[in-house]
């Protein structure tokens, strides 16, 4: 290729040349073979990249040729697409594993917020009150009631059986209260579990308590027919 | 990996369609490798086999359908070889195959002349230029004015345009007249 009238073809082409002397270019063209040559050469270069299908093509061999050789210098372990599952249930499992501690930490971490809680009341500015209702939850917290079950209804002629646990030395004063705020029962002494109610009780809604002598410990009601 | 039947393949590259394009090289780009490294070629050559081998195909099922009478994979395999041999002989290296494969003695001559020429030289050294060099001369010869070019690409103004269309043009030009292959043809 003769590149000594590259300028020139590049003005012709770019249409940059004044009407003079794109005449005179021209009738060189006409009568010189070497230019005529050249120019036709360079007319080529136009023709192959206007050839839009073919440099797609070449552009897209071009590009699967530069992946390959970019895969073919990945390390081995991520060359295979299984590896990529392999890797992904890996970091699904330590996921999961990471959350389901950090939820039972955050339990622990909640019970033990809950215990220093009930442990801080007296120092803390609650009302009377919420101080009373706090202490209550407290106590009740170890405080399991197995029968009566969660029935409403029980029958009046049957006797009465009281079964709980407790995490607490005191001894426990079972009361049954009538809707008047009577007490229609109390076991008068430290009751043990299990307990069972012997008295024929009145029919109507009935309040049970365990009590020590100072404070309630568990709070309940049935209905009796 | 999807599996694309004879079919599919060849309208697939009817098409360009880069998926079959992949799906081709991955299926066959490790045959044509064995095939011109055991033949006196290189990795590189093999590359570039394979890419002409692929256009060669591609113009070949453009121009007319292609109704294969045999596997894509002989019929390829016998392109590819087709190809190593006149370019083993063009560049006078003295061979003897040692494939023993299926191949078919293809005579489809015009398969061949465009690998051969210098258009496919241009295009080989026209991907070899920048991104923006690529995309100027596209727009140019796509007949795109300079006013336009400039606006499109970011550049100053029209002359800016004319001034890179000019770098690029000179930068392919330094290209082509360097290529082993078209020194060769020039001779």
């Amino acid at each position: 290729m003769n590149t000594k009238y590259f300028n020139q073809f590049e003005r012709y082409y770019n249409g940059e040349m004044e009407p003079g002397e794109k005449v005179s270019f021209e009738e060189a063209l006409a009568q010189n073979p070497e230019l005529n040559a050249a120019f036709k050469e360079n007319l080529s270069i136009y023709d192959a990249i206007s050839d839009k299908d073919m440099i797609d093509l070449r552009i897209k061999l071009r590009e699967i040729r530069e992946e390959a050789a970019r895969d073919r210098n990945k390390p081995d372990f991520f060359r295979h697409s299984y590896n990529w599952l392999w890797m992904a249930a890996l970091i699904t499992i330590i996921l999961s594993f990471t959350v389901i501690v950090s939820l039972l930490i955050a339990r622990v971490d909640w019970k033990e917020q809950l215990v220093s809680e009930f442990n801080t009341v007296d120092t803390q500015e609650y009302s009377s009150l919420d101080r009373e209702l706090m202490k209550f939850g407290k106590r009740n917290m170890d405080f399991k009631l197995e029968s009566p079950d969660d029935s409403l209804f029980f029958n009046r002629k049957d006797p009465l059986l009281f079964k709980w646990t407790v995490n607490s030395m005191n001894p426990l004063i079972l009361e049954l209260i009538d809707r008047e705020g009577n007490i229609v029962f109390s076991s008068g002494k430290p009751a043990l579990s299990p307990y069972v109610v012997n008295k024929r009780l009145p029919p109507g809604i009935l309040v049970y308590r365990f009590r020590t002598d100072t404070e309630a410990y568990y709070i309940g009601f049935l209905f009796l027919k | 990996m999807v599996h694309y039947t004879q079919y599919g393949i060849t309208e697939g590259l009817k098409r360009n369609d880069k998926d079959v394009l992949k799906y081709v090289y991955r299926q066959y780009f490790p045959m044509v490798r064995y095939f011109i490294i055991r033949n006196q070629g290189s990795e590189e050559d093999a590359e570039d086999m394979f890419q002409e081998a692929i256009v060669a195909v591609c113009q070949r099922v453009k121009r007319k359908n292609l109704a294969l009478d045999c596997a894509f994979k002989t019929y390829f395999y016998s392109v590819v070889r087709h190809m190593w041999l006149q370019y083993l002989d063009r560049n006078k290296i003295h061979y003897e195959f040692s494939d023993m494969d299926e191949f078919l003695m293809l005579e489809d001559k015009e398969l061949y002349d465009d690998f051969q020429s210098k258009k496919a030289i241009f295009q080989r050294r026209f991907l070899d230029l920048t991104e923006l060099c690529r995309k100027v001369l596209l727009m140019v010869v796509e007949g795109t004015s300079y006013e336009e070019i400039a606006l499109t690409l970011g550049y100053k103004g029209k002359q800016y345009a004319i001034k890179r269309k000019y770098e690029c043009m000179k930068s392919l030009i330094n290209r082509v007249i360097n290529d082993p292959e078209y020194k060769r043809l020039s001779q």
